[in-house]
């Protein structure tokens, strides 16, 4: 559609236009001389934002749309896993997984860590080593080495918790017909959603990562001005590119953007294919996370000293600006320190940085905040989550200037690895700055409350909006304080969140033969059950694991329980949650679990909390939504349920949401529409046994994921008579109030 | 008890809260120590203890001021009028022009004391200030003070 953005632009440039408006009022008007620095200051603070928002928005302008071409058969690939210290467990899910990929390659593990337990590991895993002895340059060195060593045209890059997806090299490797593309770089995707980058919603079936509104927003609309770059991982070279700028760059430790800057201004090509393709670890604790991001901006702002963007030969002018606002977006920390201890220094000193707080100011304050705050929501196109930005804002403000002040002082950079092993609990001295500003911003308020109490002062309005922002910022820190802080897991391998069926019994107990429950997580070494019949504690549990055409079958041990009060009322003594611990699984079995849970479970999970409506369509689905024209309301219910051909059992699902008119499921194959379906749907109130139409059929998630949608048309009819089998009447009509009342998301 | 632990406990919270507002509280009273005092008699229909505001009197007027403390002298102007203190109070009246040369009302309050206490050409001045500044609704003002 030739128009489907300019709604969003003209956001961009009615924001931009009011933000310039605000500017010049406050430069003609509104400089306090008595309070000279703190105006200055605000001023500085505020400008900074302007060139920040317009950089921004010059880089979410338009996004390039591209469908991916055939790949091209023949070329030979090689891909790299460079690695130092990451544990052996990790590499191992990458290697393997790489190993999976369906066009021809080969896959190199690039030791720095010059492991002889790693060498061993690799040759089984059917990869090809390569280490070096001295570790110069870091990854760039190791990379370049690789280069040297092999022999392959093409070059993928994953970093050791990167594992791709099968289908990785077909969807990029076509991209190569044009002879100027020298790199295809994907999205980063993190599979460990409970490290403190994300904030997942259950209940909306939304979640929310740090990284989304750069890898999902801001990198195919770089790609429309070809300024995309290498992030470090998942991503496709031509060789003949790398070595036209002498390899991999090194002199800087973000080898990847100096890399992309070498390239473009060498006159190549480089694209952006948006589809997550491979999923890699988050940093799981602060620390982990505040050394990344402390070597990207510092990396990022000493590209203005190695290779700078304004003044390097061969770049178009958008590229520079694309560039240059990288740059630009890591010294953010100054402005936000100033907004951040700028309103209870107002309190406290009585100085204002505003001259008065009169209506005139007030009211072009409230339009310049209601206005960027909209345009900017509207404008990321459903990305931009502002308290979770600002949230994040804060916890990064002081290794932002910690970045620019060592620049500055032109101090080496090291190269440091981000920890993506076991999770460390946080430090105190790493949430120093946002506690001292807690102190600042609390003390500030409960100040102003009492010079106005007192009547000290007589500026209610400027007192006012200084407490204002005083707590949104003493808020936005102690929330920050309290997530970092939170008792973290210990579990070293994260759970995949998703429902599969799970067929269990107790080998002595002849009478819970053949129930089955569906699994909350799940990975190689364990599941969280879900289960419509009490389990003993103390005797082990067989397991029947359905993932997809295979079936796991083992034993587990119960480790917990969940707590009665996690479940509702009603179904106290219906419903049971266990957390068990796979037993005797080989090798194999494990692997094909965790192919299982990144190829399947996680896309799925992706697909559905990865749904980002923007403002105005989510404004329109609430008026008109098509769930309020169904006659029955499909609750988001997940339960097991029998598929039968023939009267034999021949699928095994999970419901994704359940009506007493119909439900949906998600299968691995594609199932025909019109099909009539026989069911047996397992409630926690007893089976039913119904027979349903197939009304509509989509692929949800590549190759193996179909979302069906059935209506039921023999037991739910318009009677709403329903058949149970094995239930008595209370059975049947509780869930019937079940299917009532039951709140979304909540079984 | 590691200090995260410590810093996540409810007692810990309370308690550092109510330590914290004590501590602000107990800083606010040292440093405000005489615009309280002040308040209190302003707001105080009684008559102030003259004593008291003598006192306060002559540790605000060494002081140098600056515009924010401009409602501070203002009271204490009104405190030494209620006391028949109107000399000192034109002092504070004086002392209060130079911060706001500019505010009108401030001007015609120290004029009409100035004329009050037959001062009249200090008076004058003030007059002929106000009346080249042409201002208007200072009248009007002047009868908010009085």
């Amino acid at each position: 559609m030739k128009f489907r953005h300019t709604p969003y632009q003209a956001a961009i440039v009615i924001t931009l236009g009011v933000y310039l408006y605000y500017l010049i009022y406050r430069i003609r008007y509104t400089i306090n001389p008595e309070s000279f620095i703190l105006s200055i200051g605000f001023f500085y603070a505020e400008a900074h934002g302007f060139l920040a928002l317009l950089l921004f928005f010059f880089q979410i302008w338009k996004p390039a749309k591209r469908k991916w071409p055939s790949p091209i058969p023949g070329l030979s690939v090689d891909i790299y896993i460079p690695t130092y210290n990451e544990d052996i467990s990790i590499l191992r899910k990458t290697a393997l997984s790489c190993a999976k990929i369906q066009y021809p390659h080969t896959t190199y593990i690039l030791d720095d860590g010059n492991r002889p337990e790693l060498a061993k590991e690799a040759e089984s895993w059917g990869c090809k080593y390569i280490a070096r002895k001295e570790r110069k340059d870091a990854k760039a060195g190791n990379l370049n080495n690789a280069l040297q060593h092999t022999d392959g045209d093409y070059v993928v890059i994953f970093d050791a918790d990167f594992v791709p997806q099968p289908n990785f090299l077909d969807r990029t490797i076509g991209y190569f017909h044009d002879p100027k593309v020298a790199f295809v770089q994907t999205p980063h995707n993190y599979y460990n959603v409970d490290s403190f980058q994300f904030r997942i919603n259950k209940k909306k079936e939304q979640s929310w990562n740090e990284q989304d509104i750069f890898y999902k927003l801001m990198m195919p609309c770089r790609d429309n001005w070809n300024s995309t770059f290498f992030t470090g991982s998942a991503a496709v070279f031509r060789k003949r590119a790398l070595n036209d700028i002498g390899g991999i760059a090194t002199g800087n430790i973000t080898e990847d953007i100096n890399t992309t800057i070498l390239l473009y201004s060498h006159g190549w090509k480089g694209i952006y294919h948006n589809e997550v393709l491979s999923n890699g670890l988050a940093a799981k604790d602060l620390k982990n996370y505040h050394t990344q991001v402390l070597r990207w901006a510092e990396g990022n702002i000493g590209l203005f000293f190695v290779n700078n963007p304004l003044f390097i030969r061969g770049l178009t002018i958008p590229q520079r600006i694309c560039f240059f606002a990288v740059i630009f977006g890591w010294l953010i920390g100054f402005p936000k320190l100033i907004y951040f201890i700028l309103p209870p220094i107002m309190i406290l000193s009585g100085g204002y940085p505003i001259g008065s707080f009169d209506f005139s100011f007030i009211w072009r304050y409230v339009m310049f905040l209601g206005v960027i705050l909209l345009g900017f929501k509207f404008a990321c196109r459903g990305y931009g989550k502002i308290r979770y930005d600002e949230s994040y804002l804060m916890m990064n403000f002081f290794i932002f200037i910690k970045a620019a002040l060592k620049n500055l002082v032109r101090r080496k950079s090291v190269f440091k690895v981000t920890g993506k092993g076991l999770q460390a609990s946080t430090n105190i001295l790493e949430i120093i700055p946002q506690s001292l500003l807690c102190l600042i911003c609390f003390g500030g308020i409960a100040w102003g409350g009492l010079k106005l109490y007192y009547g000290i002062s007589p500026d209610f309005m400027g007192i006012g909006v200084a407490i204002f922002w005083s707590f949104v910022n003493g808020f936005l820190a102690v929330s920050g304080i309290e997530l970092v802080t939170r008792p973290y897991f210990k579990r070293k391998d994260f759970r995949f969140i998703g429902a599969i069926p799970v067929r269990y019994s107790v080998p002595s107990d002849a009478v819970s033969l053949g129930n089955v429950g569906i699994s909350r997580d799940l990975n190689e070494h364990g599941i969280s059950l879900v289960t419509f019949t009490p389990l003993p504690l103390d005797k082990p549990v067989l397991l029947s694991l359905y993932l997809n055409e295979r079936t796991v079958t083992c034993k587990a041990t119960i480790l917990y329980t969940a707590h009665s009060s996690h479940l509702t009322n009603y179904l106290h003594e219906k419903m049971f949650i266990y957390g068990l611990k796979f037993e005797g699984l080989s090798r194999e079995e494990m692997d094909v679990i965790s192919v299982y849970c990144f190829n399947t479970i996680l896309p799925r999970f992706l697909q559905r909390f990865g749904k980002k409506p923007s403002v105005f369509l989510r404004l329109v689905f609430r008026f008109y939504h098509h769930e309020r024209f169904r006659r029955h309301v499909r609750k988001k219910i997940t339960i097991p349920l029998v598929i039968y051909n023939h009267g034999k059992s021949s699928l095994l699902v999970v419901t994704n949401d359940v009506s007493i008119s119909g439900l949906s499921f998600t299968s691995y194959i594609p199932l025909a529409t019109g099909t009539l379906l026989h069911m047996e749907i397992i409630t926690p109130f007893g089976k039913l046994f119904a027979e349903g139409e197939i009304m509509q059929m989509r692929e949800i998630v590549s190759e193996n994921s179909y979302f069906v949608g059935v209506k039921f048309t023999h037991f739910f009819g318009q009677s709403e008579e329903l058949r149970l089998r094995g239930a008595g009447s209370d059975d049947k009509e509780r869930f019937v109030r079940w299917l009532k009342i039951a709140a979304n998301g909540k079984n | 008890m590691n200090s995260i632990k410590l810093i996540r406990s409810k007692w810990f919270i309370v308690t550092f809260f109510l330590l914290y507002i004590g501590i602000c509280w107990g800083a606010f009273q040292w440093v405000y120590k005489n615009e309280i005092l002040l308040q209190s008699l302003y707001k105080n229909n009684e008559s102030p203890d003259a004593d008291k505001v003598m006192m306060l009197y002559n540790a605000m007027i060494r002081k140098v001021p600056g515009r924010k403390e401009i409602n501070s002298y203002y009271c204490l102007g009104k405190i030494l009028i209620r006391v028949e203190k109107r000399k000192e109070a034109i002092k504070v009246l004086n002392t209060m022009i130079k911060i706001t040369p500019d505010d009108r009302s401030v001007r015609l309050w120290l004029a009409i004391e100035l004329h009050n206490q037959q001062r009249y050409r200090e008076a004058e001045k003030h007059f002929v200030v106000l009346l080249k500044k042409n201002s208007k609704g200072s009248t009007q003002k002047y009868t908010e003070y009085h």
